[in-house]
């Protein structure tokens, strides 16, 4: 069990330090149903509350990406009477910010959110560069499946691209 | 957009969160969790059940005025009292189910798996609620005749099925549909 200190400390420490894969991985999520505000809100609350579950045993971001999309994926709106009522804005910025790179990663955005919710969590790893070890860790698939459905959203990507 | 998939992931790893806010609202937060009582989705879904299970406590205790204040036979109001305990015994079996497992921090395949489990179960309740209520109906409508049921309170039995029907049915469908879809996107190849 953590006191109160270090329980805060080391949630600010996780929160800190992966700050933008949590971000990343909720604007992929984002939605006219689901707000970003939302999503991250949610996803601070699990880590808060699985803090005493976390021994280390899996590498710290294994655990973060599993909160994170787990959270997005299963999201339901909260009851305003639960909500931190804390306003949350996020956006993303691209250093070498040509009008090109900021339309194609638009367009990536909206390819995704043609994903379905699982290959959305896939394709958001692979973006990431996340090893096939670490992306079977942290969806619970066996490398090779995770090789294959790669291999078919890539395609899918590309034919949704050229349509 | 660019054809190579490649370059766009150059891309989406130059692009970085605005990082001084998402700073700021991360200790907000943290003075928010540390002061607040707050619970997980997962929690409050099984809190929520869990209330179910109370109210399901109280019938058998308000099922006495049915016979002594609309004089319905003493069996039925037997059976609105069972229809209570059972409804409170699986309200408590499923919240237990639903805490069983940490979902959020399981690989996400699995988690997934768990919260379409969840997320049927909670549906087949509340069928099974709305079959209940339907028996309970029916065998009001048959007492009608002979002067123990009373029109009104039928009638009042029919419409709140309907109206819960109505609302929550095409719910179930499109969640249950959307849950196949999810399990099947997660088969194996």
């Amino acid at each position: 069990m953590f006191n109160k200190r270090n329980r805060q400390q080391q949630f600010l420490d996780l929160a800190d330090k992966y700050k933008e894969v949590i971000a990343k991985v909720c604007s992929v999520y984002t939605s006219e149903t689901a707000p970003f505000a939302d999503l991250y809100q949610e996803v601070m609350i699990n880590i808060w509350t699985g803090l005493d579950g976390f021994r280390g045993d899996a590498k710290a971001s294994t655990w973060v990406y599993r909160i994170a999309l787990n959270t997005c994926i299963t999201w339901h709106r909260r009851n305003k009477r639960h909500s931190l009522g804390v306003s949350i804005e996020a956006g993303f910025d691209i250093p070498d910010s040509s009008t090109e790179s900021a339309s194609d990663i638009a367009e990536l955005y909206s390819l995704i959110s043609k994903l379905d919710q699982f290959d959305k969590a896939l394709i958001t790893l692979w973006l990431d560069e996340k090893s096939y070890e670490e992306i079977s860790a942290i969806l619970g698939i066996s490398k090779t499946n995770v090789a294959t459905r790669l291999h078919r959203v890539k395609l899918r990507l590309t034919a949704l691209a050229n349509k | 957009m660019t054809d190579n998939l490649d370059e766009l992931k150059r891309k989406w790893q130059e692009m970085s969160a605005r990082v001084d806010q998402l700073e700021e609202t991360n200790m907000r937060l943290t003075e928010c969790l540390a002061h607040g009582k707050v619970s997980s989705m997962q929690e409050q879904l099984a809190d929520s059940v869990r209330r179910w299970g109370y109210i399901g406590f109280i019938l058998p205790i308000i099922a006495p005025t049915l016979t002594i204040v609309l004089h319905l036979p003493l069996w039925y109001a037997l059976l609105y009292a069972i229809f209570g305990l059972v409804s409170a015994f699986y309200s408590f079996m499923f919240a237990k189910y639903i805490m069983a497992e940490p979902l959020a921090e399981q690989p996400v395949a699995q988690a997934v798996k768990r919260a379409v489990k969840i997320r049927i179960r909670q549906h087949r309740r509340l069928i099974s609620c709305f079959v209940c209520a339907a028996i309970l109906i029916t065998i009001g409508a048959f007492l009608l005749p002979s002067g123990y049921m009373r029109a009104e309170v039928l009638i009042g039995g029919i419409v709140g099925l309907i109206i819960g029907l109505s609302i929550r049915i095409p719910r179930v469908i499109n969640d249950i549909r959307l849950a196949k879809n999810m399990v099947e996107s997660l088969k194996e190849d």
